[in-house]
């Protein structure tokens, strides 16, 4: 076994670490769009609670203009960072069978789940004009008495998405600090 | 996804920790602070609108005054002066528009009189603007409340969710940091103290890229060391045991050893004992043996000087008897004519016969005895040849020789006898024969025959001689032969003492060889221990 050789042998602790706690080897966009959503999402977290606090007024349109920007971005990076997934498979992905990312499924779903709540409450609600002049495609009837509703389930969606966030960010440290050897010479 | 120089070690944890709670910490009191502006700016509202309604309350008596036309001018000035009071606290677009009016509606009631024509429709206008301010206060306290209950609505919540979430993250800190740095130190705690070698969590743990990873491998490390030495002081303890079992062994077999070199020793000494005896009797029957051997050979010496003398007194016979025959022979060449003396000399010569017969008798007796002496010889040797049980035998025939010896003797005084006879008759013969000279011739017949007779006396004194020479000689070989018999026995005693002596020196060199073993064995076993 790998340890007994490492009590034998105490190697340098550079070269320890390069030999068996390799960084899990993500490719450099989804790096980037797993960075990107998670800042957005943070920010949308405290846009949202921000706005809702505020009440009405001119800020809270501006922050929620913009949150309703940042919220197209996040559902586009969100589906581009699936495709990606699908598209680029990991090759660790087929090969380790310990670990099923049942949780990275779950936040997918929620990451679509949640934009897209927020954006039927707009439908509904009527106001899905963006910044910059942009506006949003109307994917619910527009007055249709939903949008309390639908930006309920928006919050708490998002909150229960906070949540698996949480748990995804334990998972994440707890695996890289203790399988993420991906790159470890085959020993034995 | 974690950068290269992220290790989960436990600052780095706390890092994120704190920044999870930070941001949600941060929201928290972002939404503390929009509230507290927002209860700030309606305590405000309120509070205007409150002293709007105050105002509005307070101006009442003048209102009525004015409306029942007492001192209007002063009533007028009051309800004005509470207008810019409203208007002044409720900056609100009705409230506004509502007080112009009123403000319109008191300056034209003011200069009427109670029985104008105009009072009634001026008093209605003035009601009229009142109830709308009255209205649009009541719609401003209203529009308040209900913002506030919506703010303080959606601040619950928000509180609420983020308190929620922040006690599910410390929760989660907490489980994950008692999984991470609580049980993995716990149980090397007790992998510690309990002094167990090994376990799957310790190896799991060992995998780990932090300070606990460290100190698994650290623990895991140190176990191999503990095992590495501990099978070094096996091995050096299975070496000793072998060593002291082979010492065991060693003073097992030395002792073995000891035993069987004592018991040889033993018997060695045994068989020296036995030999120093045995030598000793050797030694005696020896010494007797020699005595003996002493004695026969003496007495056959003896023996061998007599027969000497019978033999050479023999010889003398004969030397005498060719004499006598010579004298004869001459006589009877010279005295031929005395046949007279020879009848007489016939007689003599027949005495002389007799005596001759007597002295054959003897010669045969002698003949007799030299053969058995011959016999005994024989037997001597025989006897002799069975060298060491011979003492007895010699003795025998010692004392057998001697009687033979007497017997020899006895006859030779009889032939002695005899031979006086002879000579006596011999010289009577001679006396009758110098009587009778001159008739020799007579004689001459009886001569002849005498002489004849005497031929043959002299052959057979001629065998005597010679038996006797042969019986001396064989005595003389006998008595060799014991001088010989008394030399082996020397020989043999000198062999007795020799092996008496040797025997001694083997016993004691059997008892040198005993002590040097013991010494030896005692000091093996000294290195040996």
């Amino acid at each position: 076994m790998s340890l007994i050789a490492d009590a034998k042998a105490p190697a340098d602790a550079k070269q320890e670490a390069q030999l068996h706690y390799a960084v899990r080897p993500y490719r450099l966009p989804a790096k980037i769009m797993h960075w990107t959503v998670a800042s957005l999402v943070l920010f949308m977290v405290a846009s949202g609670i921000t706005m809702k606090q505020l009440g009405n007024g001119e800020l809270t349109d501006f922050i929620f203009a913009l949150h309703k920007t940042t919220g197209a971005l996040i559902l586009v990076l969100v589906v581009g960072r699936f495709c990606y997934r699908v598209l680029f498979p990991d090759r660790s992905w087929k090969t380790e069978r310990y670990r099923r990312p049942f949780i990275h499924w779950l936040l997918y779903g929620l990451l679509l789940a949640v934009p897209l709540l927020g954006w039927a409450g707009v439908s509904d609600f009527g106001a899905r004009d963006l910044l910059f002049g942009l506006s949003l495609p109307a994917i619910w009837p527009e007055g249709a008495g939903w949008s309390d509703f639908l930006f309920e389930s928006h919050a708490y969606a998002a909150f229960g998405m906070l949540v698996v966030v949480a748990l995804h960010i334990g998972m994440a440290v707890q695996d890289h600090m203790t399988r993420s050897r991906w790159d470890a010479p085959e020993e034995d | 996804m974690f950068p290269r120089s992220f290790r989960a070690q436990v600052g780095q944890r706390m890092a994120i920790w704190a920044g999870m709670l930070g941001f949600l910490f941060s929201l928290y009191a972002t939404v503390e602070i929009i509230q507290t502006v927002r209860i700030s700016h309606f305590s405000g509202q309120i509070a205007a609108t409150a002293a709007a309604l105050k105002a509005h309350n307070t101006s009442y008596n003048a209102y009525s005054q004015l409306a029942r036309g007492l001192e209007p001018d002063n009533a007028g000035q009051a309800v004005l002066t509470s207008l810019a009071e409203i208007r002044g606290a409720a900056k609100d677009d009705g409230i506004t528009k509502a007080s112009a009016d009123m403000a319109k509606a008191v300056t034209a009631l003011v200069p009427l009189a109670l029985n104008h024509p105009e009072r009634p429709k001026a008093l209605q206008e003035l009601v009229q603007a009142r109830s709308e301010i009255e209205k649009n206060l009541i719609a401003r306290v209203t529009a308040s409340q209900e913002a506030l209950a919506e703010m303080i609505s959606h601040d619950r919540k928000n509180k609420i969710l983020i308190v929620l979430l922040s006690m599910f993250v410390l929760g989660q800190i907490l489980l994950l940091e008692f999984r991470w740095l609580v049980k993995p130190l716990s149980r090397m705690a007790v992998v510690l103290k309990r002094g167990r070698k090994f376990s799957q969590s310790l190896a799991n743990e060992a995998l780990r890229r932090d300070e606990v990873g460290a100190l698994a491998r650290s623990l895991v490390n140190h176990f191999a060391l503990v095992k590495r030495e501990e099978e070094l002081s096996r091995l050096e303890n299975d070496k000793l045991s072998d060593r002291l079992s082979r010492q065991e062994n060693l003073k097992r077999e030395s002792a073995a050893f000891q035993a069987r070199i004592g018991e040889i020793v033993h018997r060695l000494e045994e068989h020296a004992g036995q030999m120093a005896v045995a030598s000793k009797d050797l030694l005696s029957i020896s010494s007797t043996a020699d005595e003996r051997a002493a004695a026969s050979a003496e007495s056959t010496q003896r023996v061998s000087e007599h027969v000497d003398i019978v033999a050479s007194s023999i010889d003398g016979i004969a030397n005498t008897m060719t004499n006598v025959v010579a004298e004869t022979e001459r006589t009877s060449h010279v005295t031929a004519s005395a046949r007279q003396l020879v009848q007489a000399a016939n007689e003599d010569a027949r005495a002389l016969t007799e005596s001759a017969r007597t002295i054959e008798a003897v010669i045969a007796l002698i003949q007799d005895v030299a053969s058995q002496t011959n016999l005994l010889a024989l037997n001597a040797t025989i006897e002799a040849a069975r060298a060491g049980e011979a003492g007895r035998g010699f003795a025998v025939v010692a004392s057998e020789v001697k009687q033979l010896a007497t017997k020899t003797a006895q006859a030779t005084e009889e032939i002695r006898d005899g031979l006086t006879g002879i000579t006596d008759a011999s010289l009577r013969i001679a006396e009758r024969v110098t009587k009778l000279v001159g008739s020799v011739e007579q004689v001459d017949s009886g001569a002849v025959t005498i002489a004849a007779s005497i031929r043959e006396q002299h052959a057979s004194s001629q065998a005597i001689t010679t038996n006797t020479a042969r019986t001396a000689e064989d005595v003389r070989g006998l008595a060799d032969t014991f001088q010989h018999v008394a030399g082996l026995i020397a020989d043999a005693k000198r062999a007795a003492r020799l092996v008496t002596e040797v025997s001694a020196e083997l016993g004691q060199q059997s008892r040198d060889l005993r002590a040097s073993v013991d010494r030896f064995v005692a000091s093996s076993t000294e290195v040996a221990a």
